[in-house]
């Protein structure tokens, strides 16, 4: 229907909720916002099941020209007070909000309505720019960071990340989030554990049910906590921590089992952000020419480790390291070494670290861990007096290929 | 009379919707069109205004009240542009210009900027705009320009722009409105109860009142709309009329309705039709008239929010304007 035959129909029947609603819209199709919001609060006057949606296509004008803020938060507040168990004008109130960059709003907003509204309403029948029960979500996790609430942001866009269907403009703002926040600029994500994929997993530990995802670029801090079956208040070492929460593989046994720990970490801008985050402590050392003994012993945390993360880069500086930390005095129930054979070009490190280990008495009881099943970059090892037998049968798989991690968590 | 373009629609007329997509107006207001038969070719005046006017009756007004101009808020002006367009055959826009008022605007001195309700009209060749202009002076003294516009490298100029004084008093807070004549060069129907004719001169700068005819019982001030045309003997303008009230919160509210004038040679007012609304709307205004073969066409806009153009049969408009 054009406007003009819309025009005429409502010419006819001025007073017909339909007819006007029709045209309204029409107009709002050719962004012709003023003339729409005349006739969406024409719809307004009348006892209609279309007021509620035209209030929200009128501040969906009013956000289209731009800087008529308080009247468009007028008409959001109207549709809630019309309709206070319907989602849409809190999403729409809470977004405005956090454009407007109060976020303390939109976060209260966002809060309220994942209480008060029902979500299993039926939908409306246009589009007033609602995305659904997310929607709150994300705004709760743009906006939560801005409050001083940056592990509840942070965890919010993770949760969006792994576990909503998103529009793509929200998936793209997630990734952008996740990765200007809090990763570096190749951030890009890989598989991940949630709560939902439960089932499948190859060993369910103790504990297991409360993690709802998990953090490691590759399945690493759950292949920690099935080792040590769900061990709560563990100690670890890790070197090359990077970044504190995404692809970390201490941050979850942190935050959901109470671990402590040293990291060590080259890159100042880094430490500052984990230290600024994490409970847990970051040290700024170079790895290769750190004194482990002595940052071991000033723990006082004794002469059995639950963890050691050997991450530095390239495989040279790897292998380097580990031939600074003094096995003879310390034993680590689990390592995680990570080799980078596929851009090892000398394709030896591999090979050394796994005969160096093997001789402090480690069992390599996962090989040439990878992303996607090419490209082998790391081994994961365990002390057999410091793991349970039976744990260590189900979890062991050495095989002559590379394993892609998510099928090896998921015993696929 | 409630809903006359339902009445022309039925007696055989039609009506256009008058959209423009110009970058500057972003969906904002496009009101007030005047339209005007140039020598066989019909083009149009189309005012558009950056606010946004929130005009309801029901439960949900706005913050400031029922009737509420919705500016930006980093600018509380209410800025006008005008916009030359031609039309094609079958009354929609088929091209359209801003109007670049460039060379004789100054800085606003007052919260609204620019010609208001233009009219345009074509005296001793030149194609005119004539409205009204409030952002010279602090106190936003209102007075009618006369602004000649000419097309030059494709764009449409102001080439010219009297600001028109006030007869006799030239104290007067606020003239507009004025409905140029269009076949008496340089004159207006100043007021329409009791008839007022002014003439005036662009060169001497000067305005004079050269008739004043004699009142007759309204029920309301009747202010001026459109301009007035000729048919057969009569000359004919729309004019309009303004309640306006305090609501039950002491908001301010209006109600604009309409009339055909109808006048004799000599000026005598001949005829007012029954007051009437276009198209049910609170606030409508008419400021464009024009004949074009056997038919009359009306340009009006639509709670400043939107703009309209109703073609009505020449002789039902005749029995409207009791010719």
């Amino acid at each position: 229907m054009s406007i003009q035959q819309a025009l005429n129909k409502f010419i006819d029947d001025p007073y017909n909720d339909k007819v006007i609603f029709d045209l309204a819209n029409l107009y709002y199709k050719k962004n012709q916002t003023a003339s729409a919001l005349t006739y969406y609060l024409r719809v307004t006057e009348l006892d209609s099941d279309l007021v509620y949606p035209s209030l929200l296509r009128a501040g969906l004008c009013l956000e289209k020209q731009n800087d008529r803020v308080f009247s468009t938060k007028g008409l959001y507040l109207h549709a809630i007070s019309h309709s206070p168990k319907r989602p849409e004008a809190y999403f729409l109130l809470s977004r405005l909000y956090e454009w407007s960059k109060e976020y303390q709003e939109s976060y209260t907003i966002a809060s309220l309505a994942e209480s008060v509204c029902q979500f299993d309403l039926p939908s409306l029948n246009i589009n007033v720019e609602y995305p659904g029960k997310y929607g709150f979500k994300f705004e709760k996790a743009v906006c939560s960071w801005w409050i001083g609430r940056v592990d509840e942001s942070l965890n919010l866009f993770l949760d969006l990340h792994h576990n909503e269907s998103m529009l793509q403009t929200h998936v793209d703002s997630v990734k952008n989030n996740l990765t200007f926040l809090w990763g570096n600029g190749d951030w890009v994500k890989p598989s991940y554990y949630d709560f939902t994929k439960l089932d499948d997993l190859r060993f369910k530990f103790n504990g297991v049910e409360k993690i709802k995802n998990n953090q490691s670029q590759v399945f690493q801090d759950m292949f920690i906590l099935m080792a040590l079956n769900g061990k709560t208040n563990g100690k670890y070492l890790e070197i090359g921590a990077h970044e504190p929460i995404i692809h970390s593989n201490t941050y979850l046994l942190e935050k959901d089992f109470n671990w402590k720990g040293i990291s060590l970490e080259i890159d100042n801008n880094l430490v500052n952000k984990f230290n600024g985050i994490r409970d847990n402590f970051c040290l700024l050392q170079d790895a290769t020419v750190a004194n482990y003994d002595k940052i071991l012993s000033d723990t006082n945390w004794g002469n059995d480790w639950d963890y050691l993360q050997l991450d530095c880069e390239p495989p040279r500086n790897t292998f380097e390291t580990l031939l600074q930390i003094p096995f003879e005095e310390y034993r680590f129930a689990v390592i995680t070494y990570e080799h980078d054979y596929y851009c090892d070009e000398t394709k030896s490190y591999r090979d050394k670290s796994r005969k160096y280990l093997k001789s402090k008495g480690y069992e390599l009881v996962v090989n040439d861990v990878s992303t996607d099943g090419k490209s082998s970059f790391e081994d994961w090892w365990v002390h057999p007096d410091l793991v349970n037998k039976d744990v260590l049968n189900i979890i062991k798989s050495i095989t002559n290929t590379t394993k892609k991690s998510e099928n090896y968590i998921y015993n696929k | 009379m409630k809903n006359l373009v339902k009445q022309v629609i039925e007696n055989g007329g039609n009506i256009v919707p008058l959209i423009i997509f110009h970058p500057d107006t972003n969906g904002t207001g496009l009101m007030n069109p005047s339209i005007f038969n140039d020598n066989g070719k019909l083009i149009l005046n189309l005012r558009h205004v950056q606010y946004t006017l929130y005009h309801t009756r029901g439960k949900f007004e706005n913050r400031y009240g029922p009737l509420a101009y919705l500016n930006p808020e980093n600018d509380i002006t209410l800025r006008t542009t005008n916009h030359f367009c031609s039309l094609d055959d079958n009354l929609s826009i088929d091209s359209f210009d801003r109007i670049d008022t460039s060379r004789y605007d100054i800085s606003p001195v007052w919260e609204f900027v620019g010609l208001e309700d233009a009219r345009l009209v074509r005296w001793d060749n030149k194609l005119y705009i004539c409205g009204v202009r409030r952002d010279t002076k602090t106190n936003g003294e209102g007075r009618m320009e006369l602004s000649e516009i000419k097309i030059l490298d494709n764009k449409v100029t102001e080439i010219s722009r009297f600001r028109i004084p006030a007869p006799f008093n030239n104290d007067s807070y606020c003239e507009k409105n004025w409905m140029p004549i269009l076949d008496m060069p340089y004159h207006f129907v100043k007021w329409t109860n009791p008839t007022e004719i002014v003439k005036v001169d662009p060169i001497n700068k000067t305005c004079e009142q050269i008739f004043l005819g004699n009142p007759y019982s309204t029920k309301r001030d009747i202010r001026g709309g459109s301009q007035v045309i000729t048919i057969g003997d009569y000359r004919v303008a729309i004019t309009h009329e303004v309640d306006l009230w305090q609501n039950k919160n002491n908001n301010k509210e209006a109600t604009y309705r309409h009339r055909i004038v109808t006048w004799g040679k000599d000026w005598n007012v001949v005829n007012t039709s029954d007051e009437f609304d276009f198209m049910t709307g609170y606030i409508e205004f008419c400021c464009g008239l024009a004949v074009k073969d056997d038919n009359v066409l009306v340009s009006f806009g639509y709670e400043d929010n939107a703009a309209y153009l109703l073609n009505i049969p020449l002789n039902y408009f005749k029995t409207l304007a009791g010719i």
